[in-house]
């Protein structure tokens, strides 16, 4: 039988062994960004990313095309894009703070290139022609990558703000089309996809996440194990091997 | 005609996804699980005897049903929070009633959990009626409950893609009741040996 002044050093041991594990899944655990933490994956920050950055030539594009639109379903068609574009962009960079999203500042260089076209444009029925078109192939590109995590993200944020985003890009596409000047044989041909995204990524844990698991049981089992050995330590020098009967219950 | 497409496009037509129903609901299933793991804990020690040193019999007994209490109150309110989603919400009948057919297994799972142990704490009251080893055996159907609802929480969590993020403190909730039941129906020998109980004295 142990002697009861075993059981401290015992315990303290436990303590020690306790705290190098814990070390080790301090070690093991890899250090997320903060938006992991939120549970925004990469398609999340993609499509706030990408929704943000058609914002930022397709709303001076609207702006334009309101003044500068040579037909009047142009200027119609330019002022609901931008009005529609002001307020999803709004959301986007609310929720881009709350999901901690690094959003970008300025359009990217090929939508730098575009709204120069626009501004070059040598009559205001190319610009009319421009305008649809280009805006027309950026809204597909940004539709289908909507549609996307739309299909698959795991953050119900996300889901109703690609919801809003859907429909709100859909209207533009269709829209633009409205205005007749749309040449449809020069947008990229669909590519679909064979495959939809597996059921079970949730589940596609990496090693680090199993070994952090499986230490973390070991750890949180052991403890509880010897904080109940320790409390039960105080008592029962010489007792029972089990409660009365007429106690036990559960 | 620019004022009407200004104001048509300025209706978003946005479904409503529920955030404020939806965030009680989980909210209320978190706690429901984090009681519902200390229930369990206070079940074995109160059970055991384990810790009655510090606490006593009495104080121990109390808590495991003040927990208990909690977990049902929880646990009913996330199943009756989707009863009042604007957006699919679920029948009276789907929450209660758990092999209808369409039922997700996840969903079946909670429901079967749940009834469980709402079973266990209104049979409690009726204890006098019925002899204490019949009662004791409904009552140990708890373990079970634990069990399916533990898979609910964790198969839900994987459908509301909250995974990632609750798995750490899931386990972290969920190891200390599973060590204390594993314990509590150990061999007394082996209990001996790890020093939970000591030997009897003749």
């Amino acid at each position: 039988m142990r002697s009861g002044s075993d059981l401290p050093r015992r315990f303290v041991r436990g303590i020690r062994v306790v705290l190098v594990l814990l070390a080790a899944v301090a070690v093991l655990q890899p250090q997320t960004p903060a938006s992991a933490q939120t549970g925004v994956d990469a398609g999340d920050q993609l499509l706030l990313v990408k929704v943000r950055q058609a914002g930022l030539w397709e709303m001076p594009a609207g702006t334009w095309a309101e003044t500068r639109g040579a037909s009047p379903k142009v200027r119609e068609v330019g002022a609901a894009i931008m009005v529609d574009h002001g307020r999803l962009d709004v959301m986007t960079r609310q929720l881009a703070a709350k999901l901690h999203v690094a959003l970008p500042a300025e359009p990217s260089a090929e939508q730098m290139g575009w709204l120069n076209e626009l501004q070059n444009a040598p009559t205001p029925q190319d610009f009319d022609r421009i305008f649809a078109n280009r805006l027309r192939a950026a809204h597909g590109q940004v539709f289908s990558v909507i549609a996307q995590v739309r299909a698959g993200t795991r953050n119900p944020e996300i889901r109703a703000y690609a919801t809003v985003a859907n429909q709100a890009v859909l209207r533009h596409m269709t829209l633009l089309e409205s205005t007749g000047f749309v040449d449809f044989s020069a947008l990229p041909q669909a590519n679909v996809a064979s495959s939809a995204a597996p059921a079970g990524a949730a589940l596609d844990l990496r090693t680090g996440d199993v070994l952090t698991g499986a230490l973390l049981i070991l750890l949180v089992g052991g403890a509880t194990l010897l904080g109940v050995r320790y409390v039960k330590s105080g008592r029962l020098r010489g007792g029972r091997l089990r409660p009365n009967s007429g106690e036990t219950h559960g | 005609m620019v004022d009407t497409v200004h104001e048509a496009v300025t209706t978003l037509a946005q479904q409503s996804t529920d955030p404020a129903a939806r965030g009680i609901a989980a909210l209320s299933a978190r706690l429901s699980y984090a009681f519902m793991c200390l229930t369990l804990c206070w079940g074995v020690l109160t059970a055991t005897g384990w810790v009655r040193s510090v606490t006593g019999r009495k104080a121990l007994r109390s808590g495991h049903l003040t927990l208990a209490t909690l977990t049902l109150a929880f646990g009913c309110l996330h199943a009756l929070g989707f009863l009042y989603l604007t957006v699919n919400p679920f029948s009276l009948a789907y929450i209660t009633v758990p092999f209808m057919p369409g039922t997700l297994a996840r969903h079946t799972f909670g429901i079967v959990g749940l009834e469980l142990m709402l079973a266990i704490a209104l049979t409690t009251c009726v204890q006098r009626w019925t002899s204490y080893r019949r009662w004791l055996w409904l009552h140990r159907l708890a373990y079970p409950a634990v069990a399916l609802t533990a898979l609910h929480a964790f198969f839900g969590a994987i459908a509301n893609g909250h995974l990632a993020t609750l798995w750490l403190v899931g386990i972290t909730l969920l190891v200390p009741p599973v060590t204390l039941a594993l314990l509590r129906f150990l061999p007394p020998r082996t209990l001996e040996r790890i020093g939970l109980v000591e030997e009897q004295v003749a």
